[in-house]
């Protein structure tokens, strides 16, 4: 199985620019998830390695080969569409045995192939349906079957799981991971959920405005994003504007306009600078008063289940969320002054956006 | 006049249903089920919110019908002859294509008429194309009182006997003035005294009308189907955008304008008309390919482009992907294309008349046939003529029902 590489890929449609300069690599039999809000030239990207768009500048590279002008059929990476595209003239067998038809494959290989990969998706019994008589999650399985029945280098997959309901889709997550690992296959992932990203990934590249902004293995970018973006957009983060004061081998502390000081770990910003601490929801905690250097009034309690969301209004430096136990139910309420605290460790610094923090986190 | 525009009424009415009901059936209900739990009376919630979504297809279809029956030739000679009882003159009423197919049939003798004939086809098809901007100007422009509501009337007028009213109305004026004087001819042959018949010229109109419509169809569809994918996948491109303003133009053009004029076109390679089969068909061609074209493109426009992109993906050649893929996809409506151009043909009789005024397909020998006053023989030929159509129609249906699968 191939690597591909993208290498300064842009492309630019009449008023947006889908790919503003990509450098990529994804490795041999890696599973990679890009993963971007709606509009960050994710799907432009897939597309630009399946070949269905030629890119305006910019090479892509399959095992160090140019193939940039090579038509899709030739390269051997097949796209799994958001919609599965399902060719509904055909039955499920027939659309599996789509590829290998192409390919003129003999007809007892073909038979044998049938059976295997039906079996590996669990559709043996449906062999003759057509795809709107299947389910969300059959379509999903059977479009995947017809993939691999392709015997691809590479996979892509466009949010291949974004129209199943919740529950099927964390199934799926796991299903489909262990399948390309056991296959072999260098997969590119296409989704906007950071949770699927996370748990499905051997590395993930957050993409922004058509620009990827960091490529890191799911810890790396969940605990060292590289942008305030990242750092929001990879499990949701609460931000603190200052100063940098008293940077230190074992920390530093951001002080606001008002004087309050709060702790971080090292960092290369230097002391003087306008610069924005990020620390995530989750390891944000409500605190006792006295041992709390930011205070605030609890604005909202929300119960989700294993936790309740507890967003504080802090005076002058706005909102800051928190995941409470289910079991500290109760022990708080809407309308407590409470302390907002974390571990100096989970804190960290950037440098205040040139384009200010609004900007930097926006989504569209 | 009268009856011309009943009988333009029986031609027309057909496509403006058409073009309504395949508008209706692609709007989401959920639109107007979302109006009426909104509170709107159902009359309310049909003009405030379906009406304006299918104006599209109101146009469309007015567009058609008024196309019909500004270049209905064939009908309108036949239905006025019978009217006086014997061949038309002139000094009759005239509509335009009646006069031009006249004119035509006597400027074989008499060459002064051309300047003549040519006047009226460029005045008819100024008229049309004029017509039709304006035409589609003000049903997009001009707006409809979409926003008012009157919420009692339209309360009252939703309930009780009034839908069943407006529905029973309806299906009387289907019934009332398309289907029964459609079908009378039928009455008129068990009920009329049978008269000698020489059938072998309508047999031989008949084959000749079938040989010309089937080379038509085959034509159509090899050069239509490349442009209508042209057409449909390069949608933004200014040189697409252009070529599916300008393959509608014959579709409005009145046929025995647009014939005259091909005619002329035509005659400039072969003066003698000597191959007049070859002329009648290329004739054709010019105001059925449209309908090849414009059946394709809206079936292709309708299919996501991931299905062939996916295909090419799993390894087929834009070739494989089309024939394997996207036709299957579109044959019911490469076939209803197919159809409909099939039956045009068959059934034109201005467009026949203006190229080549000595043609002998089937719808001419009719209108030769009523001209001589043969009602009896001109009957059972329609009758037969009839009867084609509507197997070719059911022939349709079961194409395209196949397709739903």
């Amino acid at each position: 199985m191939p690597s591909v590489t993208l290498r300064g890929i842009v492309k630019r449609y009449s008023d947006v620019t889908a790919a503003d300069g990509l450098e990529l690599t994804v490795n041999d039999r890696e599973y990679l998830c890009l993963l971007g809000p709606t509009g960050a030239g994710k799907t432009t990207a897939l597309r630009v390695i399946a070949g269905l768009t030629v890119p305006d500048e910019g090479a892509v590279l399959f095992d160090g080969k140019d193939v940039t002008s090579l038509e899709p059929e030739k390269r051997n990476a097949v796209l799994l569409s958001q919609t599965y595209s399902l060719f509904p003239t055909m039955t499920v067998a027939d659309n599996v045995l789509f590829g290998p038809d192409i390919r003129k494959v003999s007809g007892g290989d073909k038979e044998q192939m049938l059976v295997s990969l039906l079996d590996l998706v669990r559709l043996t019994s449906r062999a003759e349906s057509y795809p709107r008589e299947l389910s969300g999650g059959m379509q999903q399985r059977c479009a995947l079957a017809r993939a691999i029945a392709t015997s691809p280098d590479v996979l892509l997959l466009d949010e291949p799981l974004r129209a199943l309901d919740a529950r099927l889709r964390i199934d799926l997550r796991r299903e489909l991971k262990s399948l390309a690992r056991t296959l072999g296959l260098t997969v590119v992932h296409v989704t906007h959920d950071q949770d699927e990203a996370l748990m499905m990934a051997d590395r993930i590249a957050v993409m922004r405005a058509g620009r990827i902004v960091q490529v890191g293995t799911p810890e790396e970018v969940f605990n060292e994003p590289a942008s305030p973006f990242v750092a929001n957009f990879v499990g949701q983060s609460n931000f603190f504007t200052g100063t940098v004061v008293c940077s230190g081998p074992d920390g530093a502390m951001v002080e606001d306009r008002l004087g309050r000081r709060v702790k971080a770990r090292p960092t290369d910003v230097p002391e003087g600078q306008k610069a924005v601490l990020a620390v995530k929801v989750g390891q944000t905690h409500i605190v006792k008063w006295e041992a709390a250097s930011l205070h605030g009034r609890i604005e909202r309690m929300l119960f989700e289940g294993r936790a309740v969301h507890v967003d504080v209004d802090v005076e002058g430096a706005g909102r800051f969320s928190s995941k409470v136990p289910v079991s500290y139910h109760g022990r708080y309420r809407v309308g407590d002054e409470v302390g907002i605290g974390w571990n100096r460790k989970k804190a960290k610094i950037f440098p205040y956006p040139e384009d200010g923090l609004q900007n930097e986190l926006r989504v569209d | 006049m009268v009856l011309i525009i009943l009988l333009h009424v029986v031609f027309s009415y057909p496509y403006m249903v058409r073009s309504l009901t395949a508008i209706l059936g692609g709007i989401d209900e959920t639109y107007e089920t979302a109006g009426r739990t909104l509170g709107a009376s159902r009359l309310t919630a049909v003009r405030t919110i379906t009406l304006p979504l299918f104006r599209a297809g109101l146009v469309t279809g007015a567009i058609l019908c008024f196309a019909r029956s500004l270049s209905e030739t064939g009908g309108t000679i036949i239905a006025l002859a019978t009217l006086y009882g014997r061949r038309m003159v002139e000094g009759d009423f005239h509509t335009g294509p009646t006069l031009i197919g006249l004119w035509k049939d006597a400027s074989v003798s008499d060459a002064s008429l051309l300047p003549a004939l040519s006047f009226v086809s460029i005045l008819l098809i100024i008229l049309a194309l004029v017509l039709l901007l304006v035409l589609k100007f003000v049903i997009m422009k001009v707006r409809l009182p979409m926003r008012k509501v009157w919420p009692t009337p339209e309360k009252l007028l939703s309930r009780g006997l009034f839908p069943k009213l407006k529905d029973s109305s309806a299906l009387l004026f289907l019934f009332l003035m398309v289907l029964v004087p459609s079908f009378f001819i039928f009455t008129y042959v068990l009920t009329g005294t049978p008269s000698q018949a020489d059938w072998a010229p309508f047999a031989d109109a008949l084959v000749t009308s079938f040989v010309i419509a089937s080379v038509v169809t085959l034509i159509d569809l090899a050069m239509g189907i490349p442009l209508a994918l042209y057409i449909a996948k390069n949608r933004s491109g200014k040189l697409a955008q252009l070529l599916d303003v300008l393959v509608n133009v014959p579709l409005i053009v009145p046929t025995a304008a647009l014939g005259f004029s091909l005619g002329l076109f035509w005659s400039n390679f072969d003066p003698n008309a000597s191959a007049p089969m070859a002329l009648i068909i290329l004739a054709h061609i010019a105001f059925t390919y449209p309908l090849v074209v414009r059946n394709v493109v809206g079936a292709v426009e309708g299919i996501d482009p991931a299905f062939e992109e996916t295909a090419r993906t799993l390894g087929a050649t834009p070739l494989q992907s089309f024939r394997r893929v996207l036709f299957p996809m579109i044959k019911s409506s490469i076939l209803a294309g197919a159809i409909m151009a099939f039956t045009r043909s068959l059934g034109e009789t201005g467009a026949t008349l203006a190229v080549v005024a000595s043609a002998n397909t089937a719808p001419v020998y009719i209108v030769n046939l009523v001209n001589q006053q043969s009602y009896y023989l001109a009957a059972m030929a329609c009758i037969v003529l009839i009867i084609i159509s509507y197997m070719f129609m059911l022939l349709l249906r079961r194409f395209t029902r196949e397709e739903v699968v």
